[in-house]
């Protein structure tokens, strides 16, 4: 059994919902409304060109494709992260794309080696949409803890100057910003673990839902991303951390200011 | 431990924030660091911890050439107090007991009972040791800064303002304490006239190049 299918007119039509978001901006003369019309044509394009190519790949289904198309996902990304954490690409793009790379295989590999018990990694309905929502989660932790992270330490430089004065190596000098931005960044998807079912049913829950299984079968999927969803953050975060620390400090250990655009 | 800076000039950008500074200091020595404000006083003490990295010249601690490799040792021969010391977050006495969980301090033995001596002698009431650091007025970061300093057993000393927030009966006790070790090469920055005193010599960034000991 399949999704119910909505067609052109009837999600034509459900753009009309719009006009009550917009009436209270305009009320309140919030000055978003170009931002706002912008952003939704944008995601309309968007989406639209995802969907016309992802019917393609999942058409033809080969594994470098799949493979292909995850590797793009992590390079989009990877300037994400570094474009909203105001860091500078040249100096830290490639540190955070290994965090990416490995952050990402290590749950996808368990995902679909352990839990959908050895069923083809690189075959496209896994690998895309569990690779998606777990490089998505990724995305938005990192942009808070990477920025979180550098921003600490140099806001806090005198205290960061004190500890390596006191004979701290680096990584022992940046050990408190480092748990500040692992706390930061991982309490969105703490949060969400917490209150997933009570507040709201998330995407996955749902799609499998809308895609005609039975909600126990659901759940047991959204339990499964929670996990590999958080076991990625984790460990994108600390990677892209210390694997970045190595192009953001000179031989001193003072912080480069040329990493902050 | 013997400081020797020689022809050191730090830029910020264009403009020269001091320029060929030279001095020798011997161990055991007390130097004042003077000049207007602006002048470099603070920068100066940076750069001998390797906090400021110089446009040109050599700073020599010990027998040992400052450079990106030897930083790491050489830091820990230093002890710094700054002026208004930021000591972070979280309980006093998990802050002063940090220093000792690095690596290169792995020599040093806790002395939880020279804490206690530390803050009788410095008239600090030891409950405060349980409070957030942020709970703390700046004339008690002052001081929990010093005893850190002096805790870590370093041969050389960098203030600066250190007695800035102490009242004169406290300011008097450190001082005393400070030059109790008189192997201890200290090299400060202030305008108190406690510390002044104590001075075997200034090194006046106003009139720099060629200066010195």
């Amino acid at each position: 059994m399949n999704a119910e299918p909505i067609h052109f007119w009837n999600l034509s039509a459900g753009y009309g919902l719009l006009v009550l978001p917009f009436a209270i901006l305009l009320w309140t003369k919030t000055p978003v409304l170009g931002k706002i019309t912008v952003s939704i044509v944008r995601m309309t394009i968007q989406l639209l060109f995802v969907g016309l190519y992802l019917q393609v790949v999942f058409k033809l289904n080969n594994p470098w494709l799949n493979g292909l198309w995850v590797l793009v996902m992590i390079v989009v990304a990877d300037v994400s992260i570094l474009h909203g954490a105001g860091l500078s690409f040249r100096q830290l793009a490639l540190p955070l794309l290994i965090a990416l790379l490995v952050g990402l295989t290590i749950p996808l590999v368990y995902f679909v080696g352990v839990i959908l018990h050895g069923s083809d990694l690189l075959e496209a309905r896994f690998v895309i949409p569990i690779g998606g929502m777990i490089l998505g989660n990724c995305l938005r932790a990192n942009i808070i803890g990477v920025r979180k992270y550098y921003q600490s330490i140099r806001q806090g430089q005198k205290a960061f100057f004190q500890q390596l004065a006191e004979g701290a190596t680096l990584a022992e000098a940046t050990r408190p910003c480092l748990r500040l931005a692992l706390q930061e960044a991982l309490a969105p998807t703490i949060a969400m673990m917490a209150t997933v079912g009570l507040v709201s049913l998330p995407g996955m829950m749902t799609g499998v839902i809308l895609g005609g299984s039975d909600p126990s079968v659901a759940v047991m999927y959204q339990i499964a991303i929670m996990i590999a969803i958080f076991t990625g953050t984790s460990i994108t975060i600390l990677l892209a951390i210390v694997l970045s620390r190595k192009a953001a400090f000179d031989s001193y250990g003072l912080l480069k200011r040329r990493i902050f655009r | 431990m013997n400081i020797k800076v020689d022809n050191l000039t730090v830029c910020y950008g264009q403009a020269a924030l001091f320029a060929n500074v030279r001095f020798d200091v011997q161990t055991g020595q007390k130097i004042c660091i003077a000049g207007q404000s602006g002048s470099g006083k603070s920068t100066l003490l940076k750069a001998l911890m390797g906090l400021v990295v110089p446009t040109q010249g050599d700073i020599t601690i010990g027998a040992e050439s400052l450079t990106e490799k030897s930083v790491w040792h050489l830091r820990s021969k230093i002890a710094y107090v700054a002026q208004e010391p930021d000591l972070g977050e979280g309980p006093v006495i998990d802050r002063i007991r940090r220093p000792f969980g690095y690596h290169a301090n792995a020599h040093l033995e806790w002395d939880r009972r020279a804490v206690s001596d530390y803050c009788c002698q410095f008239r600090l009431d030891e409950k405060m040791l349980d409070k957030d650091i942020s709970d703390l007025s700046g004339g008690e970061k002052q001081r929990i800064a010093i005893t850190i300093a002096l805790l870590l057993r370093r041969p050389i000393l960098l203030l600066d303002e250190p007695f800035s927030a102490l009242d004169k009966e406290i300011k008097a006790i450190v001082k005393k304490e400070l030059i109790s070790d008189l192997s201890r090469t200290i090299l400060f920055v202030s305008h108190e006239s406690t510390l002044l005193e104590i001075a075997d010599d200034t090194i006046d960034l106003n009139f720099t190049t060629g200066a010195g000991q």
